[in-house]
This record gives C-alpha cells, sequence and structure tokens, in this order.
C-alpha cells in the first residue's frame, strides 16, 4: 500500500512537473519579457549552483594545494640560496631596488579566476584584478606550470583574458633550453594538449622534451615550462608540427599571476615607426 | 453518471464564460476575474490528480489562446491548484471526504469551511498568475494589492461557481 502510493506520488509530481514546464516553455517563447525573465532566472541559479561547486571542489583540493605551494616554496628557496651564492662569487653586494611586483622587465600581479569557460573553442576567463591594480590590456596570464592567456580588455576591478585554449592565440615557444623555436597553439581538442609547429625538419626531436616560453614577445618572459614534446610530424616536407602535452590542467585552474612587459609600450611604437 | 455528464457540461459551460469574461470585462489594472481555480477546485474527487491536472492544463491552454492573455499563464498557474486540490481539500473537509470520494458543498460543511477552502485555491492561483504576469518588473505593493482585489472580488464570484459546480447545491 504504502510502495503504491509512492508510485502515484511520483507519477503525480512527473505529469506536474512535465505540463508545468511546457505550460512555462510556451508562456516563455510568447513573450519577450517572460522569457528574459526566465533566462535571467536560470543564469542567476546556475551561477548559484556553479560557484558552490566550485567552492566544494576548492574546499576538498586546499591540500594538494598547500602541497603544491609548499614544493614552490622550497624551489624558490634554493633559487634564493643560488643566486645569493653567485652575487657572492660575482661581487654583488645588494639588488638595485624595485617594486615588489616588479622583476626584470617584468611586473607581476597576482590574480583569482572569478570565471572561465573551457569547453568552446573561443574560451576565455574572467580575472579578479582590473585598472585600480594596474592590469593593462595586453598583459599576459601565466602560471608556474605555462601560459595562460591574454588580456584582451579591462574594467576596474575585473580583466577579461582570452585563454590560451582558443583557436585565435599563439605563443612563441622553444623546444628546449636551447632548441628551435616556433609558434604554439592549442589543438582545438584536447584539454591538455598543443601543437608547436614550424621546427625545422633537421631539428632533433626527443619525446619528452620540455617546452618553454622563448621570450620573443613582448608579452611574456622566457623560460616559463609549458608542457612537454610528444609525437612529431613532418609537414609539407619541410617543418616538424610537435604534440605538446601541457603541464597546466586548466580544469583545476584557480589562481594566475597577470605579467606585463614594462617595455612593450616602447617595442610596439619602435615597430610601429617602421 | 447523469451527475458527471452534468458537470462536464456545466464545467464546459463555465470555460465558455471564462473566455468571454476575459474578452469582454474591463476590469482595470488592479483586478483579476477567474472562475478556473474553482472550476479545478470543485471537479468531482473521483477525478484522480493526474487527470485533474490534464483537464487544467488544457482548460487553461483553451482560456489563453481564446483571450487575449499571454499562452500559457493560465495553464501554469492552474497546476498548481490541481496537485494541491486533495491536499486543501484533505486540510478543509477532513480524510473522510477523500476516503469516500464523497463531493463538498455548502449545505454540507457550511459556507465558511467551503469559501475558506476556495479561496486557498485561489491564492495558490493568483499568486502564481500574478509572478509570472509581472515577471520581476512590478513593485511588490502593486503585486500585494493587484493580489488582494483580486482575491476578494474571486470569492464572491466562487460562491456563485461552487454554488453551481457542486452536487448536492444542485439537487
Amino acid at each position: 500500500m504504502r510502495r503504491s502510493n509512492i508510485i502515484y506520488h511520483i507519477i503525480n509530481a512527473v505529469i506536474f512537473i512535465a505540463l508545468e514546464l511546457t505550460a512555462l516553455s510556451m508562456l516563455s517563447n510568447n513573450s519577450e519579457l517572460q522569457n528574459s525573465w526566465f533566462s535571467n532566472g536560470s543564469q542567476t541559479f546556475m551561477k548559484n549552483i556553479w560557484g558552490f561547486s566550485q567552492n566544494v571542489n576548492q574546499y576538498f583540493s586546499l591540500k594538494k594545494r598547500n602541497d603544491e605551494l609548499a614544493l614552490d616554496n622550497h624551489e624558490l628557496r634554493v633559487r634564493v640560496a643560488q643566486l645569493e651564492a653567485a652575487m657572492a662569487d660575482s661581487h654583488v653586494s645588494e639588488i638595485p631596488e624595485q617594486s615588489k611586483e616588479m622583476a626584470g622587465k617584468f611586473r607581476y600581479i597576482p590574480a583569482t579566476i572569478a570565471k572561465i569557460s573551457n569547453n568552446t573553442h573561443h574560451n576565455y576567463m574572467i580575472l579578479d584584478k582590473g585598472t585600480a591594480e594596474g592590469v593593462v590590456k595586453g598583459a599576459g596570464v601565466i602560471t608556474g606550470k605555462g601560459v595562460i592567456g591574454v588580456i584582451d580588455a579591462v574594467s576596474e576591478h575585473h580583466s577579461y583574458a582570452r585563454s590560451f585554449k582558443n583557436h585565435e592565440m599563439s605563443v612563441s615557444s622553444r623546444l628546449g633550453k636551447d632548441g628551435f623555436i616556433g609558434p604554439m597553439s592549442w589543438d582545438g581538442r584536447s584539454s591538455s594538449r598543443a601543437i608547436l609547429k614550424e621546427i625545422p625538419h633537421h631539428a632533433e626531436v626527443t619525446p619528452g622534451d620540455t617546452v618553454y616560453t622563448s621570450g620573443f614577445s613582448t608579452i611574456f618572459p622566457a623560460d616559463i615550462p609549458i608542457g612537454t614534446a610528444g609525437e612529431a610530424e613532418i609537414v609539407n616536407g619541410s617543418t616538424y608540427e610537435i604534440e605538446v602535452i601541457l603541464f597546466e590542467d586548466f580544469g583545476k585552474l584557480k589562481y594566475v599571476t597577470i605579467v606585463e612587459n614594462i617595455g612593450r609600450k616602447e617595442i610596439e611604437e619602435l615597430e610601429d615607426e617602421i | 453518471m447523469r451527475m458527471n455528464q452534468n458537470f462536464g457540461l456545466l464545467y464546459v459551460l463555465m470555460l465558455l464564460c471564462q473566455i468571454a469574461l476575459c474578452n469582454y470585462s474591463p476590469l482595470g489594472p488592479y483586478i483579476m476575474l477567474s472562475m478556473l481555480p474553482v472550476m479545478v477546485f470543485c471537479i468531482p474527487l473521483k477525478v484522480s490528480t493526474p487527470l485533474c491536472m490534464i483537464i487544467a492544463f488544457f482548460s487553461g491552454l483553451s482560456v489563453d489562446w481564446l483571450s487575449e492573455g499571454l499562452i500559457g499563464i493560465n495553464a501554469a498557474a492552474l497546476l498548481p491548484v490541481a496537485l494541491a486540490r486533495k491536499g486543501i481539500i484533505r486540510i478543509f473537509f477532513g480524510e473522510d471526504l477523500l476516503s469516500r470520494n464523497d463531493s463538498f458543498s455548502f449545505g454540507k460543511f457550511g459556507a465558511l469551511k467551503v469559501s475558506a477552502a476556495v479561496s486557498t485555491a485561489i491564492a495558490v492561483f493568483l499568486a502564481i498568475y500574478i509572478i509570472l504576469d509581472g515577471a520581476g518588473t512590478r513593485p511588490i505593493w502593486y503585486n500585494l494589492t493587484y493580489f488582494g482585489l483580486s482575491l476578494v472580488c474571486n470569492w464572491l464570484l466562487s460562491l456563485l461557481v461552487t454554488h453551481i459546480l457542486t452536487p448536492d447545491d444542485r439537487k
């Protein structure tokens, strides 16, 4: 008796939901006002659900994140110690004074991703830093594990970045520390693979070689590790196209660094003159 | 059987009246008259809730299509009334009526109880109708005034409709 009661209630609920959704979709299709109200409501609902699931995911990945940060700290301490030793050897007593955000020709701003799209051919992300924090259009977005994107638009407190996983983006990259240089772009299919193009066919390509940023752009600093070389294929009989397995997992991205080349404007002005 | 046929005929006639009411009654922006929630509420209890929801859906749609309203709004507002019908009856008239599949009337339960039950059904209908109609654009005071005035007017109309549709009062 109880079981048939439950089935009866389920049937009632299913019929009610089906008919109510039909009526609401008719209403939405026949009136612009109701249509925009429903779509706003559904967007708000999805945003809250998405935000909640992101928070839960982040909470459960905190331990892993802590481990990664501890490792990063350790590597940085070793690097500082090495640099101090090198400075002592070359009789350099102090580092030229710069703002704490500056390092060489680049200025670094830490940022958090407020929204990211990963499942289209034109992916993007919204970062929580804008003009108020000194972000400018054309700055790069990186992490310790690779190139993430380029800032396309900036508001006071947010910025819009074109993701590396976007057909319109390519990054000048180097195969190995001293190898050949070519443009690298997302393969458009996988979330963790890219294609490094225009590597001369006489180059020695060993699967597993690390691919770095070349530094031959006004956007990204040199020597950021991006991924490892995979299979290589000769295209048109003249150059290699090399599959690159990316280090960064775009699906788990949350914290990034915005990087601005402080000499970029000058270089661009010089290029415009010619 | 005779009673069912009579109810069906009366229901269709009421539906036509409602369509005429929607098309030809200039009631202004603060009052909305609808017999639909009372009509659905008065559907005999031997009619199951799923069938009642289907009747409510098509009643609402026919009024939407044949009057100048938004298509789907009456259907969307009527469905919760059909779903809640047996629950409201249980609260106001008791489990007995439901188990006997009997019908309610002014004669059996008194005007106060019947009015309260019918007003609850109307309130459910009006709340959903007003929210969907305004689509978040109207101020709360307007919605409350619209709801209050419409509830009073519909309650008065419902006394007549209930009197016509409930079998004991027809004898």
